[in-house]
């Protein structure tokens, strides 16, 4: 889909991304899988952003099917450390790692629309992976580190104990906006006009 | 409206992959007119995409309408509830508009306009149907695991059939009912049926 727009700016008319039109009034997108192009565009402009302007919200939207680990940590990490507020608003789903996106925004200014579905679960790992049994025994612990961190980072963002969160994740869950908000990952629901 | 502007253009695209073809640039050229043309299969992607010029417009200016043209064989169920959500979000009213097909999630995105806003050309077509689904389930390896994904799939189904009973003014059951096959509907049908509101006469 075209995400050009004309704008006239004086006597020109100039095409501008839509994106980066909105990222000149903090809103920023995070939608698709959240690999590290995407995760290098939203920490350099969560920065930018902060020093433009410390004190005004920077919005999220986020529509993402997951993430890889790292990616999702780097813009976690930054999310954590700007001074400004970070608003985010789930529009459309926030998938497994995404889902962290989403809990990790300051709170109070964590929003979902009223048919956004949320899906938690562990970390997912679908590499494929190459070496003797020690490399492997390795990169098993590796994994099941991150997924450790992942679940401590989630169950601090939604007051609740890591071991409930764990045993809750046995098994992925599907949530509404509804169940969302009852879990603690959101503060309250998009206000929609009637049709 | 822009319809002059469209016609002057011969405006098309390429069918399926919606790369831009030899008028590419004319859709840029839309834009001031705050036309949002899906001209393709509405996948989530297009659905990204779609949510941000919708909110861009909006923030521009909240009162003027936005026009949808849609040509589409349909997509994914996730993309149409998240535009769904942000065209009620927004405070432009979002006209829809038919031009060829609009099959599926398309015909889902039609009804989804604002009422007394949403037309169809009289040549157009709309299919409705419910979600589909294929076999293994995406993601899932044990029959539990599957079970509990059907089961979400089950409620996202009824979710949508909910929204276009709201839109269409039928009640679920009777769209419930219909949506359990592949329902083809002319111009004059889908009017009849609610999708739209009216048909673009000369």
């Amino acid at each position: 889909m075209n995400t050009l727009v004309l704008e006239e700016h004086g006597e020109h008319e100039v095409a501008v991304n839509v994106y980066q039109r909105l990222a000149d009034n903090r809103i920023l997108f995070i939608n698709s899988y959240i690999d590290d192009r995407v995760a290098v565009d939203i920490t350099a402009s969560l920065l930018m952003k902060d020093i433009q302007d410390p004190l005004n919200k920077i919005s999220i939207f986020l529509n993402a099917y997951g993430g890889s680990t790292r990616s999702v940590f780097m813009i976690y990490d930054m999310m954590k450390t700007v001074r400004a507020p970070v608003e985010v608003i789930c529009m459309g789903a926030a998938l497994n790692e995404a889902a962290l996106i989403l809990a990790a925004g300051t709170p109070g200014m964590r929003y979902a629309t009223p048919n956004a579905m949320v899906c938690l679960s562990q970390l997912m790992y679908g590499g494929s992976h190459y070496s003797d049994l020690s490399g492997a025994q390795i990169t098993m612990e590796q994994i099941a580190l991150d997924n450790k961190k992942f679940i401590e980072a989630l169950a601090a963002n939604i007051n609740k104990p890591f071991k409930k969160v764990m045993e809750d994740l046995d098994r992925k869950k599907y949530l509404n906006a509804q169940q969302t908000k009852k879990y603690g990952l959101i503060d309250g629901i998009v206000k929609v006009k009637k049709k | 409206m822009e319809l002059s502007k469209l016609k002057r253009n011969n405006l098309h695209n390429h069918e399926d992959t919606g790369e831009p073809g030899r008028y590419g640039r004319t859709l840029i050229e839309l834009t001031p007119g705050r036309i949002i043309f899906l001209n393709e299969p509405f996948t989530t992607e297009v659905a990204s995409a779609m949510s941000a010029l919708l909110i861009y417009y909006d923030t521009i200016n909240p009162t003027a309408d936005i026009s949808i043209y849609i040509n589409s064989v349909g997509g994914e169920e996730a993309a149409l509830v998240h535009i769904y959500d942000i065209i009620r979000m927004i405070s432009a009213p979002v006209r829809t508009v038919c031009l060829g097909k609009a099959y599926s999630a398309g015909a889902f995105l039609l009804a989804a306009g604002a009422k007394g806003k949403r037309y169809i050309f009289p040549n157009a077509k709309v299919m409705i149907h419910g979600v589909q689904c294929a076999f293994p389930l995406q993601g899932e390896d044990d029959p539990s695991g599957a079970q509990n994904y059907f089961d979400f799939l089950k409620s996202r189904n009824d979710l949508i059939l909910k929204l276009l009973a709201e839109d269409t003014g039928q009640t679920f059951e009777k769209v419930k009912e219909d949506c359990s096959k592949d329902v083809y509907l002319t111009a004059e049908d889908a009017v009849k049926y609610g999708i739209c509101d009216a048909i673009i006469m000369k």
